[in-house]
């Protein structure tokens, strides 16, 4: 059984048609890259596969359930949509705090740990609003995989950081995946979607071609 | 300056923002007057006029209904972060006060237009068409409040005196919102204060015994007796303070510059 | 040296003992009096007219037995502060409480010697579980047998309701020492505190006019003297209770740090802004008819007349706008957080957007019945502070139906409308206008038969006679509605920033 899969899925978003009929399914343990040009849909069909989006017609299916029936949104899943949005008065600390206090399933020292390995550690006390574009790109990434998420959808991680960071992440995402998790990610740098990923997919012609 | 202003202009003037003011303009005229000719009785045109506003939503919603037009420009902008592509090819301040005479300046046209041009059609053109029921037999004007001096002097003066007061109150309250979401972060909270003022400093006169002092019987004086001229430039002064008060802050917080 | 803490420590001493020889002097003197009073009027006492003459008598309680335990208090907390001890309960919340426990073990012994001092002063008198003959005369001097026989049937219940009342009051004063201690760590601040209530206590009971009544010392102290003057009985234990409620808030914020606290002041200066317009327009409205010969419940209506058809003044749109809006305005800044670009983080942690509002819609429901609730207590009591009379109408059941059920589901209603609004356009300020538009439907000649959801709570639908289930019909059809657009809404729509 497949991990994700879309099933004869459509979609018009704002008058335009993004995706026509697509059926593509994704395995457990990749790590998939999606490239196509600026408003191709990748972000569409990123928010299709987390639930804050229905498909015209078909169905997305996670982990063997749909969504939109049973429940809205799949389980175990770390994303980062659009610009990475905080409580710019809060420390950035405090905003991975608020979040893991939902589910209650880590404790500071895991939030400590996280902000370290992406490299905020040095930023602990500092509020987000004083946050570079970089910093702020990174501490969505910590919430994206602080509670070990098995399934990461990043769009656009890179974006913003300088390139010690990007070989971090990198690195960081590779690990990740060794674990186990599955990894879905949108860049416009070749060089990060020809490192990391084992399969790549670029939205074309209303659909997914698969280039590797 | 000029060229600023100019362009802030046609940003404004869209589709959207025609309809509204139109929707503004004669709404009042449309729904309003149709329930209240018959129901009271009237001896001149300006008792029509006054009743038709007393009875509308315009006095309590007043700050309200202006909000919509151009005042959260600033704070569209800047959410937007349209404003760091607008420094580079301009001064700011320049950019921002621009902004600012525009807001003022269509709030102040589409609240004069409020209140004069159902004056025009009930002064003017109803006679000519007699819609309006006029009791004849016997002349027993009641005074429309405040104004009322100035409407001995002339109607039209009248018109066109009280018209430039809304106006102008209109105008202040409009600036007042937009220095707000200069000064907040939050662009809801900044652009609802001028209503919370207007509407609590509405309850607080009246718990207090002052209602003469109260912005809506400041700036539409019909359900209270006439009081002396003075009494409606109290909150006047204390809107225009407030407004010397954000300038003053926001030069000094060098807010514009530092977003 | 622990045995030395001990003793420094020690919360009761046989020296305190000495001070129940001026009460048993007071006591007898009383006692002599009464004979001669038995036989002008040509009554009988018992042994509970002994008793009140002193356990309730204002002079020994306001100029000797509370200053007295003030004082003892007052030499306890500033003998027995360690750092030590402070260290170890880890915080001044903690040190407060665990003093204040140990000092009501000091009020008990008081009371305990007090008693015994009056009862050892009234042996030997005819013993009775009902009142005697001298609390029926009603002449001055005989004020404390008077009114207490006149406001509790049985002399047993009068005297723990005395007891109750006056360690309430001691407990509260208690209280405000320790959190002052707490502070300054003065002793020589809270001596002076206490010659100040000392003068204070004098001056309020011999000058302040009875329309003081709410800040004159005897009425918290002597029980007699506090249901005489609110002619209620519950009254003086309620303004104590509140007192007493306001300094246990302190006490439990007394760690926080002060430098925070200007934050924490202008964070929550909206609310605070909010109550007090609020307590204005309840304090108008209740003024306004004071020695109208209104009860309670007339000025309750009053105060939330709202409008109707027939009932329309612009002071009581106003008040139902700044109340009920006002209250549905914090929801919205609220809704702003809510509906930021960190929804998408918060929603995905959740099961469906159903669920992630259920994390937070339930708290505004516990805030709208806690706003109604204080709303109602906070009018009752300050009509009755102001004279109103408790006489209990027919309809009273429908007045508290209409009030919290239908002000209940009509702010439920403005609620979810909001969030409705909220959540389709992303813009919370377009909710604000359209509520506020909405409200036009309150003004006369807009109302179309009260088709409109809009005021429906309002009081002046009980004084029309207006059925208050139907209300409750209409609304629930509308927040049925509502509900089944939010459900599609937030199941059926994409939810996009």
């Amino acid at each position: 059984m497949s991990l994700i899969e879309l099933r004869n899925v459509s979609k018009s978003f704002k008058g335009l048609s993004l995706f026509e009929n697509l059926s593509v399914s994704f395995e457990k343990g990749k790590i998939y890259g999606i490239v196509g040009h600026n408003g191709s849909g990748k972000s569409v069909l990123f928010k299709m596969m987390c639930g804050f989006i229905f498909p015209d017609q078909g169905s997305v299916i996670v982990n063997g359930e749909e969504l939109g029936k049973n429940k809205r949104f799949p389980e175990n899943f770390g994303i980062i949509i659009d610009k990475p949005g905080y409580l710019g008065d809060k420390t950035g600390f405090e905003n991975l705090r608020y979040l893991a206090d939902i589910q209650n399933k880590i404790s500071d020292e895991k939030i400590k740990e996280i902000l370290e390995r992406v490299g905020l550690s040095h930023t602990i006390m500092q509020k987000v609003k004083n946050y570079s574009l970089g910093m702020k790109q990174k501490l969505a990434i910590a919430q994206a995989i602080m509670e070990d998420q098995d399934i990461l959808l990043l769009d656009e991680p890179f974006n913003g950081l300088d390139v010690d960071s990007v070989e971090n992440i990198r690195d960081l995402l590779k690990s990740l995946n060794n674990q186990g998790k599955t990894i879905f990610l949108t860049s416009h740098n070749n060089e990060d979607i020809d490192i990391l990923c084992d399969h790549v997919f670029r939205v074309r012609n209303y659909s997914l071609e698969q280039l590797k | 300056m000029k060229h600023l202003i100019s362009i802030e202009f046609k940003k404004a003037l869209n589709k959207r923002f025609i309809i509204f003011s139109l929707a503004l303009i004669f709404l009042p005229l449309i729904v309003i007057l149709p329930i209240i000719n018959g129901s009271y009785v009237f001896h001149r045109a300006i008792d029509v006029h006054a009743q038709l506003l007393s009875t509308s939503p315009i006095p309590l919603l007043f700050p309200l209904l202006l909000v919509p037009l151009y005042a959260g420009s600033y704070a569209n902008e800047k959410k937007d972060n349209y404003l760091q592509y607008v420094r580079p090819r301009t001064i700011i301040s320049k950019y921002v006060l621009a902004k600012g005479i525009v807001n003022a300046f269509l709030t102040f046209l589409v609240a004069f237009l409020m209140i004069f041009v159902p004056f025009l059609f009930i002064q003017y053109i109803d006679p000519m068409i007699g819609y309006i029921y006029y009791e004849t037999e016997f002349f027993n004007p009641v005074s429309i409040g405040t104004f009322e001096v100035v409407a001995q002097n002339s109607v039209l003066l009248y018109g066109i005196v009280y018209s430039l007061w809304v106006g102008i109150n209109g105008a202040i309250y409009m600036t007042i919102a937009y220095l707000l979401t200069i000064c907040l972060k939050n662009k809801f909270v900044a652009l609802s204060i001028p209503f919370l003022w207007w509407f609590i400093m509405n309850f607080v006169t009246a718990v207090l015994w002052i209602e003469r002092f109260s912005p809506v019987f400041t700036v539409f004086p019909f359900s209270i007796t006439a009081q002396p001229m003075w009494t409606i430039f109290i909150p006047f002064i204390v809107l225009i303070l407030i407004i010397v008060t954000l300038i003053v802050y926001i030069k000094k917080t060098r807010k514009v510059w530092n977003e | 040296m622990s045995s030395m803490i001990k003793v420094k420590n020690r919360i009761i001493s046989w020296k305190y003992l000495i001070a129940a020889i001026p009460i048993v002097l007071y006591a007898l003197s009383n006692r002599q009096s009464m004979p001669f009073f038995e036989e002008l009027h040509n009554v009988t006492a018992n042994f509970w007219d002994y008793i009140f003459m002193s356990f309730s008598d204002v002079y020994l309680l306001l100029f000797y037995f509370f200053p007295l335990i003030l004082f003892i208090s007052t030499v306890y907390i500033n003998r027995t502060f360690e750092y030590i001890e402070l260290i170890r309960l880890g915080s001044y919340k903690k040190w407060i409480f665990t003093r204040l426990e140990q000092l009501f073990k000091i009020d008990i012994f008081f009371i305990l010697m007090f008693l015994g001092s009056i009862l050892l002063t009234s042996f030997n008198t005819s013993f009775s579980m009902e009142w005697s003959s001298v609390g029926i005369i009603d002449i001055s001097g005989n004020e404390i047998l008077y009114y207490l026989r006149h406001y509790f049937p049985k002399p047993f219940v009068a005297l723990v309701l005395q007891i109750g009342l006056f360690l309430l009051t001691t407990i509260t004063f208690q209280l405000m020492l320790c959190i002052l201690y707490a502070r300054f760590k003065k002793s020589s601040l809270l001596h002076l505190l206490n010659g100040l209530m000392y003068l204070y206590g004098s001056i309020s009971f011999k000058v302040f006019p009875a329309s003081m009544k709410l800040i004159v010392m005897p009425n918290y102290l002597s029980l007699f003297h506090g249901v005489a003057s609110f002619d209620s009985i519950i009254m003086p234990f309620v303004i104590v209770l509140s007192v007493l409620l306001i300094l246990i808030f302190i006490a439990n914020n007394i760690d926080r740090d002060y430098r925070n606290s200007k934050n924490y002041l202008m964070k929550n200066l909206p609310v605070l802004g909010y109550g007090l317009l609020c307590l204005m327009g309840i304090l108008f409205h209740i003024s306004k008819h004071t020695n109208g010969g209104l009860s309670i419940w007339d000025g309750f209506i009053v105060t939330f007349m709202g409008t109707t058809n027939e009932i329309f003044t612009l002071i009581s749109f106003a008040f139902y706008i700044v109340v009920f809006l006002g209250a549905v305005y914090f929801v919205q800044l609220r809704l702003q957080r809510y509906l930021s670009e960190m929804s998408y983080y918060t929603m995905i942690r959740y099961r469906s957007i159903n669920k992630w509002f259920l994390s937070w819609f339930p708290g505004i429901l516990k805030t709208i019945t806690i706003l109604l609730l204080t709303l109602l207590i906070g009018t009752i009591s300050i009509a009755m502070l102001k004279g109103y009379s408790n006489t209990v109408p027919d309809n009273l059941f429908e007045i508290i139906y209409h009030f919290i059920v239908n002000g209940f589901l009509q702010l439920l209603f403005y609620v979810i409308f909001v969030i409705i609004i909220s959540f389709a356009t992303k813009d919370v300020f377009k909710s604000f206008i359209t509520l506020l538009t909405l409200t036009v439907f309150m003004l006369p000649g807009f109302r179309l038969k009260n088709l409109m959801p809009i005021g429906l709570n309002s009081m002046g639908y009980v004084l029309e006679g207006y059925p208050v289930f139907l209300i409750s019909i209409k609304l629930a059809v509308y927040i049925a509605a509502e509900i089944i657009v939010l459900l599609y809404l937030f199941n059926k729509k994409d939810y996009i920033v």
